[in-house]
């Protein structure tokens, strides 16, 4: 019996289905448009970010430029551990630093790297012109070949063959870099490149002791060679002799870490779209469903039980939404072919041209999940319209009636599965939870708004002329789009005005709150010797201000309360804490401004064991208090230090932040530089990078306005592509809102020539719409705002946890984009309904 | 000429559809008198219901001439023809043709608001009266019965100046009792302001209420009925 059922839900589906076909799928082309959009968005993401991973993992070695790197920071590896490393393999040695370059009177910030023959072993390097490795950095008459970045020529107005100085050489350029492959992520990199080499390095005399060089150590392993062995061999060979080893798997950490990040944004984004989607979809099954009343009640007068006409309908629903997916697997695949060039620029990264399965399916599975659950109720509703309605000669449709208690159950449990899946295919469980929680809340705040204009406009007074009656009334009466267009238009512009105001708070962070705050200069690697003249230099220059000078070392935390880093639980978001050396500095008396938020400042004669001030939030995320200790490898050495105080440190200040200050007494005597910040006004600005580097060849001038132009470039790619994301969430929402004003045309079209025989003028018709689009482009732009707003505070000060700030033209632009997309339907449905000749609907009515 | 309500002359009415243009009108001359009452009769698809529409400026005839209350209606726009309409010509329908979210006395003011009229309410609760229907104001169409409906569509034809009525079938959709009652009601009105009454029927009886009855066929008015 079941199976008969089941045979014969089908059949009618496929009658139905056929019907739909030989339309042109009309009833669908919305839900499909809507579904299609959101799958896309999310297939897109998925395929994209799969393409980065893999194009990561095949150009795994390219990108290390090797298959184990030895990184040691300030010093070169000691004869034995170079041995070490011939015997593993083919070794390239690079030298890293920040530099001043000098062309002229002119001053340019670079990022230096000193290679050898060797590298790089895998390729990834390319120049214009083609210059033969043995001229392009040989030294000629004393001066030596450099290959720059064009953001280098651009920034000097250098071209090949002009000259200028590092330090105290002269550095000629022979060649454009055109291709780096091991250079890492290129988002946020201070500095353009220039590649030197090793002899050339040697002759500026930067590398004196001090200087702050990473020196890393590439081993090409023989075929078939494995880099962890090598690496634990290493281990074995000489501990942790504070050098860090990297294979070729572990390559590209921060490009790792940012795709992971960023990918989970843009499928939360993307899943706010497919939700807006939704809506669209359940408003076009309800449509189709009131237009299939007829049927259903034929159907039911036929001895069709309700469960029948469910899962026929349901199946046909099911098929459309198959191949709305489909579509949108077919469109977000394209996506990782499309953006390749775009994002192989930006990342460095040659992306995969695979097809990646476990995106797509995930992207099915979300697709047809939340069909399934927006359309259980408008079909849960036609199952129960009763057939007697087909001869009460009343007007046939699904509006108002209510699903079963099982339907309701079911769709609970559909809803329940879509908010799992959500959350458990997500590498943040806690984000997706959020968003989930908030996507919720924002629906239930939408849906308990919608229904109290509608409320209200039933209750209004009937004030004001027929208009204005017509307008309020549109709003409440039976089939309204009121509700739908309040659902998808505000969760969509809602989605875009919390990613715009979340990006506005940063730029606004970056324009104002750091441009007021911010010292002009940061002075990197000052030899504690050149402290006193460079105090000088700078107190000699009008109007400059030496804000700070601190002493500054960098070191690796290795042991937490005594438990190695590898084995201690530290929680996600502060992670980053002990994956690199960091700068950390001692100090007698606590900085200004210091917020102690737990233990004592040590007395300034204080002479006893390593004690540490540490920062609050890294220490919670440590699982340590005062009393607790770190250790920390500073060149290594190995430093135990108990936490005596914490602190509230604010990395968002742009002055020094360090998270760990240690006392004066266990650091005075370990080799470290100064670094200081100084202000000056922009006229001296040039004087003092001049004057400085003059001096002090060895000094890295850093422009804080560079850092934050750079800071704002990263921040307009990624707020672009969530914007984009979410712009098709909004574009969802514009679909919905054109299925709506269809699916109430006949309607509108009626009014508008009732409207035109008792006298009304086309005008006249159109302020009607006017206002009352415009009454729903208003709730809809204040909600999503308000709910935008909240959901971008919400991000910006838990997630992020960085200063909020409302950002009013922000604000403004989703607002004028709800209104103007309300008003835009109400005008494209009325010049439709204008068109409408009024005989046929005066004679068939 | 001006005493002369409806003076159509050679009027052609052609429109198009999927399966072609469809000659609705192939030249219809008719003249009504100011404060004449005609009835207009004959087989389905003859053109009756159309020959209104154009006389109202609902429809613009293809060819022509359509003069309505002395003003030639072929030479104004959509909208300066909605607004000669308010002025001068109320139209009742088979259908009622009520707008279903108004309620029984906003559905009467709706021409008169349209118009400007200060007295708009006033005015309609004063017709709403006439047809016996003061304590049906704030009912919406779809709490009246058909004769209730049909009655406010009536009061609606006469909220304003009138003196042209157009009326397509007004008891079709009514029981014969209803329709009766109705009928009354229109004519009454009509009498009272003296104005010219174009009707369409199917029923016998009505038409020859009237002091004229034509007879229409394939889209021209062919003779006294």
């Amino acid at each position: 019996m079941a199976n008969a059922d089941w045979a014969a839900a089908w059949r009618i589906a496929g009658r139905e289905l056929r019907d739909g076909v030989r339309n042109g799928f009309g009833g669908f082309r919305i839900l499909i448009a809507c579904l299609a959009l959101g799958v896309a968005a999310i297939a897109a993401v998925g395929a994209t970010r799969a393409a980065v991973e893999d194009g990561i993992a095949r150009d795994a070695r390219r990108l290390a430029g090797g298959d184990l790197e030895a990184r040691l920071l300030y010093r070169e590896a000691t004869p034995a551990q170079q041995a070490a490393f011939d015997r593993l393999g083919e070794v390239a040695r690079i030298a890293e630093m920040r530099t001043m370059a000098r062309v002229g009177d002119q001053r340019q910030l670079a990022a230096l790297k000193a290679v050898d023959a060797a590298y790089p072993h895998f390729g990834g390097l390319a120049f214009a012109p083609a210059v033969p490795r043995a001229e392009l950095f040989a030294e000629k008459d004393g001066v030596f070949g450099a290959a720059v970045e064009r953001a280098f020529t651009d920034a000097t107005g250098l071209e090949i063959g002009d000259r200028f100085q590092l330090n105290r050489t002269t550095f000629e350029v022979r060649a454009v870099v055109t291709e780096e492959a091991d250079r890492g992520v290129g988002l946020m990199t201070l500095g353009p490149r220039v590649m030197i080499d090793h002899a050339g390095l040697a002759a500026t005399g930067l590398t004196a002791p001090g200087a702050l060089a990473t020196w890393r150590y590439r081993i090409a392993l023989p075929d078939g060679g494995d880099a962890d062995a090598a690496k634990a061999a290493l281990q074995s060979e000489f501990g942790d002799p504070g050098w860090r080893l990297i294979t070729s798997a572990e390559a590209a950490p921060t490009l790792r870490r940012m795709i992971d990040r960023l990918g989970l944004f843009l499928t939360l984004a993307s899943l706010a779209a497919l939700l807006v989607g939704g809506v669209g979809a359940a408003n076009a099954v309800k449509a189709y469903m009131d237009g299939r009343a007829r049927a259903v009640a034929i159907l039911k007068c036929l001895g069709a039980p309700a469960h029948i006409i469910f899962r026929a309908y349901l199946m046909q629903i099911g098929v459309i939404a198959g191949v709305a997916t489909l579509l949108g697997l077919v469109l977000g695949g394209l996506a990782p072919v499309l953006l390749a060039g775009t994002l192989g620029d930006i990342l460095g990264v040659r992306l995969a041209a695979s097809v990646a399965v476990w995106p797509m399916a995930l992207a099915a599975a979300f697709g047809m999940l939340t069909a399934f659950v927006f359309a259980l109720w408008p079909l849960a509703a036609a199952e129960r319209l009763p057939a007697a309605r087909l001869i009460g000669g009343a007007a046939l449709g699904i509006a108002g009636i209510a699903p079963r208690a099982k339907r309701i159950w079911l769709l609970a449990a559909a809803g329940a599965a879509l908010a799992a899946l959500v959350v458990a295919t997500a590498a943040d469980k806690m984000v997706a939870a959020g968003f989930v929680f908030g996507a919720a809340a924002a629906t239930l705040l939408f849906l308990g708004a919608a229904l109290l204009l509608i409320w209200l406009a039933r209750r209004a007074p009937r004030l004001g002329g027929p208009l204005w009656r017509l307008a309020v009334s549109g709003l409440s009466r039976p089939g309204a789009p009121t509700l739908a267009i309040a659902l998808s238009l505000g969760l969509g512009l809602a989605a875009l005005t919390a990613t715009t105001l979340t990006e506005a708070a940063f730029r606004n962070q970056l324009d104002t709150t750091l441009a007021e705050k911010a010292p002009t200069f940061f002075f990197v690697d000052i030899q504690p010797a050149q402290r006193a003249p460079f105090a000088d230099i700078l107190a000699g220059i009008p109007g400059v201000t030496m804000e700070a000078a601190t002493p500054m070392l960098r070191a690796r935390i290795v042991k937490i309360a005594g438990v190695p880093v590898a084995e201690a639980k530290v929680h996600e978001d502060v992670a980053w804490a002990t994956r690199n050396e960091r700068g950390l500095t001692y100090a007698a008396a606590p900085p200004e401004n210091a917020v102690l938020t737990a233990g004592d400042w040590w007395p300034t004669d204080y002479a006893g064991p390593p004690l540490i001030s540490f920062d609050a939030g890294i220490a919670a995320g440590f699982g340590v208090g005062v009393g607790d200790t770190l250790t920390f490898n500073l060149l290594g050495r190995e430093v135990t230090a108990t936490i005596a105080s914490l602190r509230q440190v604010d990395y968002g200040t742009m002055s020094m932040n360090f998270s760990t200050i240690f006392d004066p007494a266990s650091l005075r005597a370990a080799p470290h530089t100064v670094l200081a910040t100084a202000s000056a006004p922009p006229e001296q600005e040039t004087a003092v990078t001049r004057q400085v580097t003059d001096a002090f060849p060895n000094v890295t001038v850093v422009r804080v306005a560079d850092a934050v132009d750079l800071a704002r470039g990263m921040l307009n790619r990624i707020g672009g592509a969530l914007a984009a994301v979410a712009g098709v969430a909004v574009v969802a929402g514009g679909l919905t809102l054109a299925g709506a004003v269809a699916a109430s045309q006949r309607r509108r079209a009626h009014e508008a020539v009732l409207l035109k025989t008792a006298g009304a003028t086309r005008g006249q018709i159109v302020l009607a719409q006017a206002i009352e689009f415009g009454l729903i482009g208003v709730m809809t732009a204040v909600l999503a705002v308000g709910v935008g707003g909240l959901g971008a505070w919400a991000i910006v000060s838990f997630l992020l946890q960085a200063p909020w700030t409302l950002s009013t033209a922000a604000a403004a632009t989703p607002a004028l984009l709800a209104l103007a997309l309300a008003l835009g339907a109400g005008a494209f449905g009325v010049w439709r309904a204008l068109a409408v000749p009024a005989g046929p609907v005066l004679r068939n009515a | 000429m001006t005493d002369l309500a409806i003076d159509l002359k050679d009027v052609r009415l052609t429109l198009g559809s999927d399966a072609g243009q469809v000659n609705i009108l192939r030249g219809v001359d008719l003249a009504l008198s100011a404060g004449e009452t005609a009835s207009l009769v004959g087989p389905s698809g003859s053109g009756k219901s159309s020959l209104l529409l154009v006389a109202a400026g609902l429809e613009p005839a293809t060819g022509g001439q359509v003069r309505v209350g002395g003003q030639d209606l072929t030479v104004l726009g959509e909208d300066d023809r909605a607004r000669f309409r308010r002025e001068r010509i109320g139209f009742v329908f088979q259908a009622f043709h009520l707008i279903p979210s108004m309620t029984a006395l906003e559905n009467i003011a709706t021409p008169l608001e349209l118009a400007g009229r200060k007295d708009a309410q006033e005015r309609a609760e004063r017709e709403l009266a006439a047809v016996g229907l003061a304590d049906r104001a704030k009912h919406l169409p779809s709490q009246l019965s058909g004769g209730e409906q049909q009655r406010v569509a009536i009061a609606r034809a006469f909220a304003g100046d009138a003196d042209i009525l157009l009326a397509d079938e007004p008891t079709g959709n009514l029981d014969g009792d209803t329709g009766a009652s109705i009928v009354e009601l229109m004519f009454g009105r009509a009498s009272e302001r003296g104005a010219a009454l174009l009707l369409v029927t199917h029923d016998v009886g009505l038409a020859a209420r009237c002091d004229r009855r034509l007879r229409m066929a394939d889209g021209v008015v062919a003779a006294a009925a």
